[in-house]
């Protein structure tokens, strides 16, 4: 009858602190695996977000570059990360320009058409830089001259993504409209 | 007596060792899920450079003249490094991730009811993936005079 008692009383301290030891590592071990899965993940979703941003972006600047009857490269004196061009509507008696401003996280870009402005802002959130070269090649076969534009972005996640993630993009772009272009100031 | 202590006799190691497998089961789609999300974001990375070296051979292309060396007829041909002097200045069209190659090639069609030639420029640009899989996107467009 002793012995039964005995056996029937439950854990000791010593099997529960055992216990609670092989739980501990067995979550210690658990946790740590998840955190680096989840830190990959949110690296890769920081990743995902600075990288479409740039890539929408881009697409953007592309489509206004391809329509462009005109660009002017950033007055002297104004900072180097602007850029503005005119581009080319339908009615051609009138112009929109088009223009992008650095701010501080994110890109805004204005159409203004026919006296109204349509603001935008990309890669909200993000920082953004920035840099167009203009770039003329004489054609003396046709007596043109082909106008594009070099440009260079590049995105990066802020600090509160909690990781240093940054996309950078170089792309060749030609204005296809512009025939006879405006020499850079 | 007996039956007492069967009843108290806690857990054996091979059910222990069997209660680990299955949580080593339930856990395997969890990390599973978490390397698709890498591997969906590098791919999705490839895509989108791979589309810019393309693209910036093909804008290349369009700057040139007609007869421009780089527009010579060819069957294709590595163009992985690439520098453009457009007028005056450098520019580095270049694939600086090793994983990608770029190829292009020229070709001249005459069309016999028509007086006019034209150049189709195709550019092929083909990666590796972190998994070994091969792809590979192609542009195409034409260049005349």
């Amino acid at each position: 009858m002793k012995q039964r008692l005995a056996m029937r009383m439950g854990l000791t301290m010593v099997e529960l602190a055992i216990g609670l030891i092989i739980v501990s590592i067995i979550f210690a071990a658990v946790f740590n695996l998840f955190s680096i899965g989840l830190r990959g993940s949110n690296k890769g979703m920081a990743h995902l977000t600075i990288m479409e941003g740039a890539a929408i972006l881009l697409s953007q600047i592309e489509y206004d570059l391809l329509r462009a009857s005109s660009v002017k490269d950033p007055s002297a004196g104004a900072s180097d990360k602007d850029a503005r061009w005119e581009i080319l509507l339908e009615d051609t008696a009138n112009t929109g320009i088009i223009m992008y401003n650095l701010l501080a996280d994110g890109i805004e870009r204005t159409a203004d058409v026919a006296g109204k402005q349509h603001k935008y802002v990309y890669c909200r959130g993000l920082k953004v830089g920035l840099r167009f070269q203009h770039v003329i090649l004489p054609d003396p076969a046709n007596a043109q001259q082909k106008v594009g534009m070099w440009v260079e972005l590049s995105v990066e996640a802020p600090e509160k993504f909690a990781t240093q993630e940054k996309f950078s993009m170089k792309r060749l772009i030609i204005c296809k409209n512009i025939l006879d272009p405006v020499s850079p100031p | 007596m007996t039956l007492n202590m069967k009843q108290n006799r806690g857990f054996s190691f091979v059910e222990i060792l069997f209660a680990v497998a299955c949580l080593g089961i339930l856990l395997v789609p969890v990390f599973k899920m978490l390397g698709q999300g890498t591997t969906g974001v590098s791919r999705n990375r490839n895509e989108i450079l791979a589309q810019q070296h393309a693209s910036n051979v093909m804008s290349y292309a369009f700057f040139l003249p007609y007869d421009h060396e780089f527009l010579k007829v060819s069957p294709p041909r590595d163009v992985a490094a690439l520098e453009a002097v457009l007028g005056g200045n450098r520019f580095d069209l270049g694939m600086a991730e090793s994983q990608f190659s770029r190829t292009v090639a020229v070709s001249e069609v005459r069309p016999p009811d028509w007086k006019h030639t034209y150049k189709i420029v195709t550019v092929v640009v083909r990666w590796q993936e972190n998994n070994g899989l091969n792809r590979n996107i192609k542009l195409a467009g034409l260049v005349s005079r």
